[in-house]
């Protein structure tokens, strides 16, 4: 299904049990709604789902020109708006992590609780420093030239080994990946401006960090910021933790969603 | 029911489904049996439980220490020959993780799989002389109860401590009724910790599982890093009685380890 909000057609799936809670799902960058199949099929029972491709990605339209992080907020706050859901469970990963943590300082009346995985909250040099290479890279000869280096970021090696069929279907969605949509995300996660207000967030929250993750260490700085939060690391586990470990991470997901049900 | 084996009379409690794959569990220094209760009342529907109380400590017997490593395995080998249990999953926290690397080492094959919780497998100096002062205090005239205060500001985050008085009462209880030379004991064990040279060696199916906050949290990553193919989970806000500090995340992490090996 498309929905057009916040200036963008958006992609979305509705699925799961009807009348229960809503849980939205968000993705990361160069990835779609996909990434979180394993997740819904054993969600779907006890949840009312809604996915959606971040603009930029997967079905979702991409606009041009650099995407601020709260551009990525308001597009969740339209599909909600546009959809009747008062409230919901929100999960992200990476910049949809982040995307979470705006909801959770601009729109916490919308929250029941959220799950932010593998994710930060600012931008330091040395983090935005990796940028300029990647989106000269996507620009010059186009999302496939990133596949291999991404994937190598993304997975810890032993999966990467074992598991063609997932490396597979992530590099399909890194390659699927739109230019522009990449390159507008990536100015998002070069400009995080949430670090110091997450003190702030009153939603309950699980923070959940790969083992071997780069954004492990941001992602515990927010469990730490975050009064009353819940953290749960699994390795090993590389960015994409719920693709790499999804028994764990759906199981601590599940425990955490039942003690916030609604 | 106590069960003589190796020497000694050690109080055991059997649960769960007859029938069912066996699943052990080994208490930490200065607790007893009962620190699973959240854990076997989760899981007896699946499985057939064996608890017991290490020697030296609850019901069991106290022999003269110091007691060794190797020692605290036989007892468990001798727990299982006694209930014909031919193979069975392990669960053990510190001292009983530190048993589980030494079934996982040596008894392999009566092994479905090991989950050392909050542990390590050496001794280095300045862990060995942290137990002389509190060898110490124990054998003074206030005995284990005398530990009471260090201990729970070392095993419980300040917030625990504050915001959980009954479990802080339980502990206290716990650590009071232990037998001084079970505790003595014991500590002589973890000043003699053999198992690290070795632990590459693990083939059983392993998951570490750690609290953000334990002294033992690094410890217990390093041994995931050092062994193939282990999982690795690591919970909080939680100290170092894991499973008591956060025992819906520890079951959900638990469960769906134990039902990938069954």
């Amino acid at each position: 299904m498309k929905a057009t909000v916040n200036g963008v057609a958006l992609n979305y799936r509705i699925e799961g049990r009807g009348g229960a809670p809503w849980l939205t799902f968000s993705n990361s960058l160069a990835t779609n709604m996909g990434m979180w199949d394993d997740q819904v099929a054993a969600l779907k029972d006890d949840w009312r789902i809604l996915r959606y491709d971040k603009r930029g990605h997967g079905g979702s339209d991409a606009t041009s020109g650099d995407y601020p992080i709260e551009m990525l907020v308001a597009d969740v706050i339209g599909l909600w708006d546009t959809l009747g859901i008062k409230r919901s469970h929100f999960v992200g990963l990476s910049i949809g992590g982040m995307t979470g943590f705006g909801l959770a300082l601009g729109h916490a009346d919308r929250l029941l609780s959220m799950c932010l995985c593998c994710t930060r909250a600012d931008s330091p040099p040395e983090y935005n420093a990796a940028w300029p290479a990647r989106l000269a890279t996507a620009k010059e000869k186009g999302m496939a030239a990133l596949v291999d280096s991404t994937l190598e970021r993304w997975f810890s090696p032993g999966f990467r080994a074992r598991d063609k069929a997932a490396m597979r279907r992530m590099g399909q969605m890194i390659e699927t990946t739109s230019v522009p949509g990449y390159a507008g995300c990536a100015y998002a996660l070069q400009n995080l401006p949430y670090l110091p207000r997450l003190g702030a967030i009153k939603t309950p929250t699980l923070c959940r960090g790969g083992s071997n993750d780069i954004l492990l260490e941001g992602t515990r700085d927010a469990h730490r910021a975050i009064a009353g939060s819940i953290y749960v690391e699994l390795g090993p586990a590389g960015h994409i933790a719920n693709v790499e470990q999804p028994e764990q991470f759906t199981a601590a997901i599940a425990a955490f969603l039942g003690k916030h049900r609604a | 029911m106590k069960v003589s084996t190796n020497g000694v009379s050690l109080n055991v409690e059997v649960e769960g489904r007859e029938g069912a794959p066996w699943l052990t569990f080994s208490n930490s220094l200065a607790t007893d049996l009962t620190m699973w209760d959240a854990q076997a009342a989760a899981l007896k529907g699946d499985y057939r439980i064996l608890r017991y109380d290490m020697r030296g400590h609850g019901k069991s017997d106290v022999p003269k220490g110091p007691y060794a490593m190797a020692q605290l395995v036989a007892d468990v080998v001798g727990l299982w020959d006694h209930f014909n249990i031919r193979r069975t999953h392990f669960v053990g926290l510190s001292i009983g993780g530190m048993t589980a690397l030494g079934l996982g080492l040596d008894h392999a094959d009566r092994l479905i799989s090991i989950v050392p919780c909050d542990c390590r497998a050496d001794s280095p100096p300045e862990f060995r002389d942290s137990w002389g002062p509190r060898i110490a205090i124990a054998e003074g005239k206030e005995g284990c109860a005398g530990l009471v205060p260090a201990t729970l500001e070392r095993w419980f985050s300040a917030e625990t401590r504050a915001k959980q008085p009954k479990l802080m009462d339980y502990m206290t209880r716990l650590i009071s009724n232990t037998p001084v030379a079970g505790y003595v004991g014991c500590a002589h064990a973890l000043q003699n910790l053999p198992y690290l040279p070795r632990v590459g060696e693990i083939k059983v199916p392993t998951m570490f599982l750690a609290g953000t906050t334990d002294v033992m949290r690094e410890p217990t990553r390093d041994l995931h890093l050092r062994v193939a193919g282990s999982t690795y989970v690591e919970i909080g806000p939680a100290g170092h009685l894991s499973n008591l500090d956060q025992p819906d995340l520890f079951n959900a992490a638990l469960e769906t380890f134990l039902a990938r090996h069954k």
